[in-house]
C-alpha cells in the first residue's frame, strides 16, 4: 500500500448557522471540507422572511413607505426611494426640484453609512479592531444627520409620494458639508491605517475571486459587480431624481478610464477589490453630496396635490434605484383601490447570496468570514 | 437589433408563442404575452439567438389578477442596452369545479417550465415564488425542481400570496408544529 493512502481522509461536512457570528445574518451554510479547504458549499436562506411584500397588500398606500423602510434596515432610504419612484411613475406625480435634491442627499448619506458598516465588517473579519471602531465612529456622524433631518437614526420614513415629509432642518446643509470635508480626511486615514497594510492585503488579496463572467451570469450588481469589472450603475444607466445633473464617475475597480481591462484582469474581483470599491464609492458619494448641497434650489418640498387620502390610479410601474448593495427594483401594481394590489422588490442581496457556493470553492475555512463580509449581504433584504 | 422586428422574428422562429403586445404602464416599453408552455423555448431563443441576446433576467415578478397568476419576466440585453418584458398567465380555477379550500395543496399545484437553465439568476427567485404562490417550476426533464430555501414556517400549508378563494387553503391555527400555545394568543 502506498504511503499516501494512509493519509487519505474523507471529506468532512460542516454546518454553520443559522445564527453564527461569522455570518452576515440568519442563514445556513453547508460545507464540504477537505482538511481546511472548502470543496463545496450550499446556502439556505429564508430564516428572516417577514412577509413584507404581503404586508404591502394589507395596508393603505401611505404605509408602503414605512414598510419599504424595513426592506434593508441598514440602508432604509433606498427601499423608500424605489417604491416612491414606482408610484410616482404610475400616478404621474411631479416631484418638486428641491425634494429631488433632498432625496439625492439622503440616498448618498445612506450609501456612505452602509459602506462604512461593510468596511467595519471586513475589518472585524480580518481582526483589525481599530478599523472597526474608526468606521463605526464615523458612521455615527452620518446617523446624526439622519436624526437631525428625520428624527430617526434608522428607518427615517422620510420620503413621500411627490416629495419628502418635511423640509430639511436649519443647519442640515452646513453639517452635510462638514461631514463631506471630514470624510475626505478620513478616507486618507483609512488608507494609511488599513488599505495598504500588508497584513490586510495578505488576508484579502486573491481570496473569493468573482470573475466578470460569473458576476454577469449570477446577476451581481452594485459594488460587487463593479469590483469584477461589470460597470453598471443605475444612477448612470437609468438616471432618476436628477442624478444626470451631477458630475461623478462610476468607481471601476482596476479598469482604466477607456474601459479596457488591465493586465491584472485575472485578479479582478477578489475580496480586496470589493473592499476598495466601497472606499471609492464613499469618495464618489462625497462628490455628489458636495454638488447637491451647493446647488439645492429653494421651493416646495412636497407636491401639494398629494394628501393623506391619495389613491394610486390603476396601472403598474417598475422603478430601479442604485442601492448601496446594487440594483434594487420595485414592481408596483394598482387596481385603483386604497391598498396596493402588488408591491414586489428585486433586491441585490437575493442574487449575491447565490454567489456564495461559487466564491467558497477552494478557499480555506478561515477566509470564509472575509469573503462573506466583502460581499456585503443583507439577509433582511434577501428574505424580505 | 432592430426593436420593431423583434416580434416578427420571434414569430418566425416560434410560431404561436407570442400572443399579444401591450404597453407597459406609462412607459414606452412594450411587454409581450407569451404562451406559458412555450416560455422555456422563448427564453432559450431570446438568450442564445444572435438577433436577441437577452443575456440577463433582471427580475421575475408574480401577481394575481382575478383568478389567474401572472408571471412577469424583466429581461436585459447588455449588448444592445435594451429591456424587454415577457408576461405569461396561469389559470387558478381548480379542476372539476372543486374549491381550493380544504384541499391538499399538492393536488392543485401549478407547474410551469423553469427558466433557470437559461438564466441562472432565476434560481434566486423561483423557489420563493414556489413557496409563496404555489407555482412549481419544472426542470428540462419535467420533474419539479428542488427548493433550497424555505420561506414559510414548518407545517404551513397553503400559499400566502394568493388572494380570495385561492389563498390560504387550510385552518390558520396553529401554523407552527412546535407551538403548544400559552393562551396569550387565543385559540
Amino acid at each position: 500500500m502506498q504511503f499516501a493512502e494512509y493519509l487519505k481522509t474523507d471529506l468532512t461536512s460542516w454546518e454553520i448557522g443559522p445564527y453564527d457570528g461569522a455570518l452576515p445574518g440568519t442563514m445556513r451554510v453547508l460545507l464540504q471540507l477537505d482538511g481546511e479547504m472548502i470543496v463545496s458549499a450550499e446556502v439556505e436562506t429564508g430564516y428572516m422572511h417577514r412577509g413584507l411584500e404581503k404586508s404591502f397588500e394589507s395596508h393603505l398606500w401611505n404605509a408602503a413607505i414605512m414598510l419599504a423602510d424595513r426592506i434593508d434596515p441598514e440602508a432604509a432610504v433606498f427601499g423608500e426611494f424605489a417604491v416612491c419612484l414606482a408610484v410616482e411613475e404610475l400616478a404621474a406625480i411631479e416631484v418638486p426640484n428641491r425634494a429631488r435634491f433632498i432625496r439625492v442627499i439622503l440616498s448618498e448619506l445612506s450609501r456612505i453609512s452602509a459602506h462604512l458598516v461593510c468596511i467595519a465588517r471586513v475589518a472585524k473579519a480580518v481582526g483589525s479592531e481599530t478599523m472597526v471602531h474608526f468606521a463605526l465612529r464615523d458612521r455615527e456622524k452620518v446617523l446624526d444627520l439622519f436624526e437631525l433631518v428625520s428624527g430617526s437614526r434608522f428607518s427615517p420614513n422620510f420620503l413621500r409620494f411627490g416629495g419628502v415629509k418635511a423640509d430639511v432642518t436649519d443647519g442640515f446643509i452646513e453639517r452635510v458639508l462638514e461631514v463631506c470635508e471630514l470624510f475626505q480626511i478620513r478616507l486618507k486615514e483609512y488608507n494609511d491605517l488599513f488599505t495598504y497594510n500588508h497584513a490586510f492585503i495578505n488576508r484579502t488579496h486573491g481570496i473569493g475571486v468573482l470573475t466578470y463572467e460569473k458576476a454577469k451570469e449570477y446577476g451581481a450588481s452594485g459594488p460587487n459587480a463593479r469590483a469584477s469589472g461589470l460597470l453598471i450603475d443605475i444612477r448612470k444607466e437609468y438616471p432618476y431624481s436628477g442624478f444626470e445633473q451631477f458630475d461623478f464617475e462610476i468607481p471601476s475597480g482596476r479598469i482604466d478610464n477607456q474601459n479596457k481591462v488591465s493586465d491584472r484582469v485575472k485578479e479582478l474581483g477578489d475580496s480586496n477589490d470589493r473592499f476598495l470599491m466601497r472606499l471609492k464609492e464613499i469618495s464618489a458619494s462625497v462628490e455628489i453630496l458636495k454638488q447637491a448641497t451647493e446647488a439645492i434650489p429653494v421651493g416646495e418640498f412636497l407636491n401639494p396635490e398629494i394628501d393623506l387620502n391619495f389613491i394610486v390610479p390603476a396601472g403598474e410601474a417598475y422603478a430601479r434605484v442604485e442601492s448601496s448593495r446594487g440594483l434594487m427594483g420595485c414592481h408596483v401594481v394598482s387596481h385603483g383601490e386604497p391598498k396596493p394590489n402588488r408591491v414586489q422588490f428585486r433586491t441585490p442581496s437575493s442574487f449575491h447570496v447565490k454567489l456564495i457556493p461559487v466564491l467558497f470553492q477552494g478557499i480555506r475555512i478561515e477566509d470564509l468570514p472575509v469573503v462573506l463580509s466583502s460581499l456585503d449581504l443583507s439577509l433582511a433584504e434577501a428574505d424580505r | 437589433m432592430d426593436r420593431s422586428n423583434l416580434i416578427s422574428k420571434l414569430n418566425e422562429y416560434l410560431p404561436g408563442a407570442v400572443l399579444e403586445k401591450q404597453r407597459f404602464g406609462r412607459t414606452q416599453s412594450q411587454y409581450l404575452w407569451i404562451e406559458m408552455q412555450s416560455i422555456g423555448k422563448v427564453a432559450l431563443l431570446l438568450k442564445e439567438g444572435q438577433d436577441f441576446l437577452f443575456d440577463q433576467l433582471e427580475n421575475l415578478s408574480v401577481m394575481q389578477m382575478d383568478n389567474s397568476l401572472v408571471l412577469t419576466y424583466f429581461l436585459y440585453s447588455s449588448r444592445d442596452k435594451y429591456n424587454l418584458i415577457l408576461r405569461s398567465c396561469l389559470d387558478l380555477t381548480p379542476p372539476r369545479s372543486q374549491t381550493w379550500k380544504g384541499a391538499s395543496h399538492d393536488v392543485y399545484q401549478i407547474t410551469v417550465p423553469s427558466v433557470s437553465d437559461v438564466w441562472i439568476t432565476a434560481e434566486a427567485m423561483e423557489p420563493e415564488i414556489t413557496d409563496l404562490f404555489g407555482i412549481y417550476f419544472l426542470d428540462r426533464f419535467g420533474g419539479i425542481k428542488k427548493r433550497a430555501p424555505f420561506w414559510l414556517p414548518k407545517g404551513w400549508e397553503g400559499y400566502p400570496m394568493r388572494k380570495g378563494d385561492f389563498g390560504v387553503s387550510v385552518d390558520m391555527s396553529p401554523p407552527f408544529e412546535h407551538y403548544e400555545g400559552s393562551g396569550d394568543f387565543g385559540e
